[in-house]
């Protein structure tokens, strides 16, 4: 992680002496506030506002449209590594739920896996003894998908405006307007970006170097894709979009459910029937994206963050939750908790500190290189 | 059908030219000019020519590039279709400034060129005095006046007396064809 505590971890025994660990850690920690001047407003007040913070610049809030049912909800994930065993069923849910193309080894081996949703992995050991593969080594993993960044450096590249946010932060993506430039993917400092670099939907894995010449796929797998998403072409970006069709569906149901229930209610139908915000608000829990309806352990968890009740906002008041490179200020909308390892003292290989959080501390501050790396900076 | 065009005097060298535009500008005359093979040095401080008018088309076409740049952006992301666009504000005097500056060149290039094109009253496919049987010799090792007949001093008597009293030769009419 080259101190940059992408995954932050701490042992139990830190955690009970410290349970704000994971915000000691992290460049953002001995930094200017991210948020300035804002930085002790509630998730409500950043999630609806954007908040300027000490930036000259005045970020547009997301009701601009000043409709009622604009910016009615707020997205956001919370990803609790302290669950995450690694399985990579949410690779496999989302790869299924988001007709997302298998482009085989030879293009993995050239960096154009399609995964919307990848798992990493960090390794990290302290003694290596001259041996080629350290004995003691500890594994963290991490699912990361599109954060949906409040500020994002996608958005700002693109030339023709392909990416931008709708007003309820979700970091959109126009297909159609896609030229292909692939600014958007260098600029995402989280690299989740996918591009289509030929037709894999519709040529078979080994027809696609011949282009328009190759032979098409058999029908037969064009049957097994979701009917509610999208099937992209060659030459367009791709990436999470929190399941927006699961969104859409679900915002429609229960605005149907609303209407239904309220012309029972006062028998009024049409133009005559008006519902108010909260009548339209999805309930906590109504959207369930894929890699969250797969994840054995509960470790992820979506919904409105403009809303203090819902579970994903409780979870981002937890201490232990950060953001990854939140030092960028991109003000991800996925957050994680951090991990808390508890290994028995008794063991040989018993350590004070998660290697990963040793290896940080030995990177961000060599000069501190021989002090206890218990405590916290 | 012909109309006259001015009337022109020759000089065999540069000083008697340079010596001959000086004493028909403190004569008052305005619409004139000189033809010379080479580059007479002090030649239009003599005639009393000004600066340019160019650069202002220039700043002209510059500041019009800049504002046009601000309202191409502020109509676009701010006023018809306004996006989020990685939490920028819809308008702002500082991100686009690329756009602005971008627009304020190209409008000040048009202008410089366009303005030049107007000031020299081109496109113009012929001159009067190219007709002029002696002109070609303005690129060889004459000297040549030719004051209009638009300048409001001009005569039809005095002002070719007034080009030979100053050493002319060959003092011509010249006359332009209109159809």
């Amino acid at each position: 992680m080259e101190g940059r505590a992408i995954v932050r971890e701490a042992n139990a025994d830190e955690y009970k002496s410290d349970t704000s660990f994971a915000h000691h850690m992290g460049a953002e920690s001995h930094s200017p506030p991210i948020y300035g001047k804002d930085l002790d407003k509630d998730l409500v007040f950043k999630s609806q506002t954007t908040p300027r913070g000490n930036s000259s610049y005045e970020h547009p809030d997301h009701n601009y449209e000043k409709s009622e049912e604009h910016g009615l909800h707020q997205w956001g994930m919370s990803i609790d590594l302290n669950q995450c065993t690694g399985c990579s069923a949410c690779v496999v849910a989302c790869q299924s739920e988001n007709n997302i193309p298998v482009v085989g080894k030879d293009q993995v081996l050239r960096g154009r896996e399609m995964h919307w949703i990848r798992l990493d992995r960090y390794f990290s050991s302290t003694q290596r003894d001259g041996a080629e593969l350290p004995s003691d080594v500890q594994v963290s993993f991490q699912g990361v998908a599109c954060m949906h960044c409040e500020t994002a450096p996608c958005e700002t590249v693109c030339p023709v405006n392909a990416t931008v946010h709708d007003e309820e932060g979700l970091n959109a993506m126009a297909y159609n307007r896609c030229v292909g430039t692939r600014y958007c993917a260098n600029n995402c400092p989280y690299k989740v970006r996918r591009f289509n670099f030929f037709d894999w939907n519709k040529r078979k894995t080994d027809e696609v170097y011949k282009g328009p010449l190759g032979e098409e796929n058999d029908p037969v797998s064009a049957m097994g894709k979701n009917p509610d998403v999208t099937v992209r072409m060659r030459g367009v970006m791709e990436k999470c979009t929190y399941c927006t069709q699961r969104i859409q569906e679900s915002k429609i149901r229960s605005k149907v459910k609303a209407q239904r229930s309220k012309t029972l209610d006062t028998g009024k139908d049409g133009k005559d029937l008006v519902l108010d915000r909260s009548e339209l608000k999805v309930a906590d829990g109504g959207i369930q994206t894929a890699c969250q309806q797969v994840c054995p352990t509960d470790a992820i968890v979506f919904g409105d963050i403009s809303d203090p009740e819902s579970e994903v906002s409780k979870l981002k008041t937890n201490p232990r939750d950060y953001s990854v490179l939140g030092y960028l200020s991109t003000r991800p909308r996925t957050t994680f908790l951090a991990k808390v390892r508890n290994p028995n003292p008794h063991m040989p290989d018993h350590a004070v500190s998660p290697h990963s959080a040793r290896e940080y501390h030995d990177k961000a501050h060599p000069s501190h290189h021989d002090e206890g790396h218990s405590s916290q900076h | 059908m012909e109309i006259k065009y001015g009337i022109s005097a020759t000089f065999n060298s540069a000083k008697d030219i340079y010596v001959a535009a000086g004493k028909i500008r403190e004569e008052g005359y305005q619409n004139w000019e000189c033809y010379t093979p080479i580059p007479v040095h002090g030649l239009d401080a003599q005639m009393g020519v000004g600066r340019s008018k160019v650069p202002c088309f220039t700043l002209l076409g510059g500041v019009t590039g800049f504002f046009t740049g601000m309202l191409l952006v502020w109509f676009m992301n701010a006023f018809d279709y306004p996006l989020i666009v990685g939490g920028k504000p819809y308008f702002s005097p500082i991100y686009p400034f690329p756009v602005f500056y971008e627009l304020t060149i190209l409008f000040a290039a048009f202008g410089t060129l366009f303005g030049m094109f107007f000031l020299n009253r081109l496109p113009q496919h012929n001159h009067a005095v190219f007709e002029h049987p002696k002109f070609g010799k303005t690129g060889d090792d004459k000297f040549m006046v030719v004051i209009e007949i638009e300048d409001s001093k001009f005569d039809d008597q005095a002002t070719p007396a007034f080009l030979k009293d100053l050493g002319g030769k060959s003092v011509t009419v010249i006359r332009e064809s209109i159809d």
